[in-house]
Parts: structure tokens; sequence; C-alpha cells
């Protein structure tokens, strides 16, 4: 008799909730291997979004008995090793020489994060606190490893919908941006040609670079230096030209496995009764609107330039100024080539799109510096 | 339960994080800007980058 209670104490504690959260799994799974959206994370954290609500699971805390994934969430996440971890790769990834030939494109790196403080102050006025709602705007910094860090930092209670929400909206960048853009753009504007004029840059001040920028944000912004520095960390292994072997690995073995890691670990955040809110929803929906509106803020402020400039920027390559790297800027791309098959704005959208990885991340240190001194 | 706030309290919180971030992203941006054309100058750019272009085409 006990021997069928114990066959049916996991039937027994199945929730409607749990449910829902098996169908979530099963859909970024579906998204991760059907669509190739961001297979790398959506497929871990949809097997970690069944493998944590299944009833009583073992995968995580119950009761007394720690689970293996709240462990791993406190070494790698709690601690934000992780994250941190992951920009390494990221730098190492990154070639800013389109940025550096073309610094002004700079700027549209800045314009690009307003969708992240339009979001801030819509969540705040939603209710959420402002920790959450710093939390919540994040997701606008269109780049996974900066929502955990700020959302972890801030502790707020909503990180799973937060990372579920950034990764997703990431992977959705090719419908969600041609929508945003054309809704603030007439297709003269869309058809403008830019002449791209690429210069060699010099080794030294390439190597000088990720250098120079973790001093500065260091100095303007010090929350911001962990990401900023572990990010120009890799920059540097890369352009330094003797650790290419290093390089290579931390482009791709290291970023493949922290990101598996990730993946599976932020499912303890994806338990159903945690999950399963309204928040949740509205968490998703605010998600979407900081991607509209970072793509809206680098419009504008193309327009804007374009009122004072004798030579005229495509309002396009504002949007790339988001930091879905190299995604964006091959949108953009894309747009104008169906605008205008002769039209090549691809190297002034890498340029803009690689300055929206630094803006990114000097915004999420700032909302960390600010939420300190002042909230 | 969520609450929805639309006090003057939660709008100036969020106005003044959008403010201060804007102008702050702005400032240091801009002078990382300078410092990258301080480096051009320092650190002479040479010729046009052939490759560039068709290497982040493919």
């Amino acid at each position: 008799m006990e021997f069928l209670e114990f066959l049916q104490s996991g039937f027994v504690n199945i929730t409607w909730k749990m449910i829902v959260m098996w169908v979530i799994g099963a859909v970024l799974i579906y998204l991760a291997i059907k669509k190739n959206y961001e297979p790398a994370l959506l497929l871990p954290m949809g097997f970690g979004a069944i493998l944590v609500n299944l009833p009583l699971s073992g995968a995580i805390t119950q009761g007394e008995q720690v689970g293996i994934l709240n462990e791993m969430f406190d070494f790698g996440i709690a601690t934000e090793a992780f994250p941190l971890l992951l920009f390494i790769g990221i730098g190492a990834m990154i070639d800013f020489t389109p940025l550096l030939s073309n610094p002004k494109m700079l700027l549209f790196g800045a314009a690009a994060q307003f969708g992240i403080f339009f979001t801030i102050l819509v969540a705040r006025l939603l209710g959420f606190d402002m920790a959450d709602a710093a939390s919540i705007g994040i997701i606008g910094a269109a780049d996974g490893p900066t929502s955990i860090y700020v959302a972890n930092m801030l502790n707020s209670k909503y990180i799973g919908p937060i990372i579920v929400a950034a990764y997703s909206y990431m992977a959705l960048v090719p419908i969600v941006q041609p929508w945003a853009i054309k809704l603030v753009t007439t297709k003269a504007e869309r058809k403008i040609r830019m002449e791209y004029s690429g210069k060699n840059v010099s080794k030294t001040a390439r190597i000088l670079f990720p250098i120079i920028v973790t001093v500065i944000t260091g100095i303007f912004a010090p929350t911001a230096v962990a990401l900023v520095g572990f990010l120009m960390f890799g920059n540097l292994i890369r352009e330094c030209g003797v650790l290419d072997s290093l390089s290579e690995t931390a482009q791709h073995a290291l970023v493949n496995l922290v990101t598996l890691l990730l993946g599976i670990t932020v499912a303890t955040k994806m338990t159903a009764a945690d999950f399963v809110t309204v928040e949740t929803f509205i968490i998703i929906a605010l998600g979407l609107v900081a991607f509209i509106f970072d793509s809206i803020g680098g419009v504008l402020f193309a327009k804007l330039i374009n009122l004072f400039s004798k030579k005229k920027i495509n309002p396009m390559i504002g949007a790339a100024g988001i930091s879905a790297f190299p995604m964006s800027a091959r949108v953009i791309q894309k747009m104008a080539q169906k605008e205008d098959n002769q039209n090549f704005l691809l190297m002034h959208a890498v340029s803009a799109n690689v300055a929206g990885q630094i803006g990114s991340v000097i915004a999420g240190g700032l909302v960390l510096f600010y939420m300190s001194r002042f909230f | 339960m969520l609450q929805f706030d639309f006090s003057m309290t939660a709008l100036m919180d969020g106005l003044k994080m959008m403010g201060f971030g804007m102008a702050g992203i702005f400032v240091v941006l801009t002078i990382i800007f300078l410092s990258i054309l301080l480096l051009g100058k320092i650190f002479k750019v040479k010729d046009s980058n052939e490759g560039e272009q068709q290497k982040w085409r493919e």
C-alpha cells in the first residue's frame, strides 16, 4: 500500500501551473530547434523549465534537500560569475574596427538605450517597485548577460521572466525591429544611401581601445566596470595578437559552456508558483515595449542629426544601436536592400551595433549606480 | 499582487531615472568617442580597408 502511495505521490502533486510550465518549456524547445531562435540558450531553458516543474523535482531544493540547480544558481548566477564569464567570450567575438573607423556611430549606441528608461518609467507606473522596474527595463539592453547581472544585483524577484523575455525578444529582433522602424520612417528615408570609407585602424589603437573604455567607464560609472571590464578583457584577448588560442577558446568553448550552464540554471527561477503569474505576462509585454522604444529612440536620434547635418544618415542605422549583435545590423542591411538593392548599409549598421553593445552594458551599470545613489 | 501606481512619486522616479540614465550614457559614450578620435590622431589611420566589408557580409 505504501509502495502505491509512493508511486502516486508524483501524480497528486501535479498542478495546472506545472502543466502550463511544461507547455512553455516545450515552446522554448520548439523555438530553439525548429526556428533556430537562440538555441544555445532557449533549449536548456526549455528543458530546465520542464525539469524544475516535475512534481517534487529533485533538481531543485525541496525542504531540507538542496537541489543541484539551486547550488549552481548560487555559485554561478548569484555571484554573477556566469554572466561575466559570458562577457569575456562576447568581447572576444566582437570586432570593434568598424566602430573605430567610424566613431560617430557610438552615439547611436547611446540613443538606442532609450527603451530601457522608457520601460522603467512604464513599469514603475504599473506598480512595480523601483528595483523591479529597473530590472524589467534592462530587458531593453537587448543583452542577456546584462539583464541577468542587473536583475540579480537588484535582487529582483522577477529574474526568471526577465531572462525569458530578454532572450526571447533578442531572438525576435528580425520581427520586432522592422515593424518598429517602419512605424517612424518613410520609404524615402529608408532609401537614403550612405557612403562607407572603410579605413584601417592601427593595431595599437585596437589594443588600447578596450583598456581605455574600461578606464573611462570605471571612472564615470564604477558599478558598470565589472560588466564593461570583462567585455573589454575578452576583446583585449582577441586584439592583442599573442593569445589566439585563448581567444578562440573564449569565443567558442567558453561561451558554449557558460551559455549551457546559464540556460539550465536559470530554470531554477522558472518554477510554476513563481512564473505563472499576471506579473510574468506584464513583464513579457514590457520587454516588447523596451525593444520597440529602443529602436524608435535610435531612429529618431538619427532623424534629429539629419536636421543639422549635410550628409544624411539613413535613420534605420539608429535602430542598430541596440545591443542584439550582429542580428540587428543584418536586419538593417536586409531592410535597406529590400527598399533599394544597391544600398549597402551593413558596415554603418555594424558600427552602430557594436556601439550598442558598449552602450547597453554602460546603461546597465548606470542603472545600478543610480539605484544605489538615488532610490 | 501588483497595484497600478499612477502617482506623482512613481512618475518622478521614472522620469528621474530616464533623465539621469540617458544623460549618463551620452556623457560616457561621448568621452569614449573623443578618446577614439584621439587614438586615431595619435596612431595614424593608413589606407582603405578592402577586406572589411566583405568579411562582415559573410
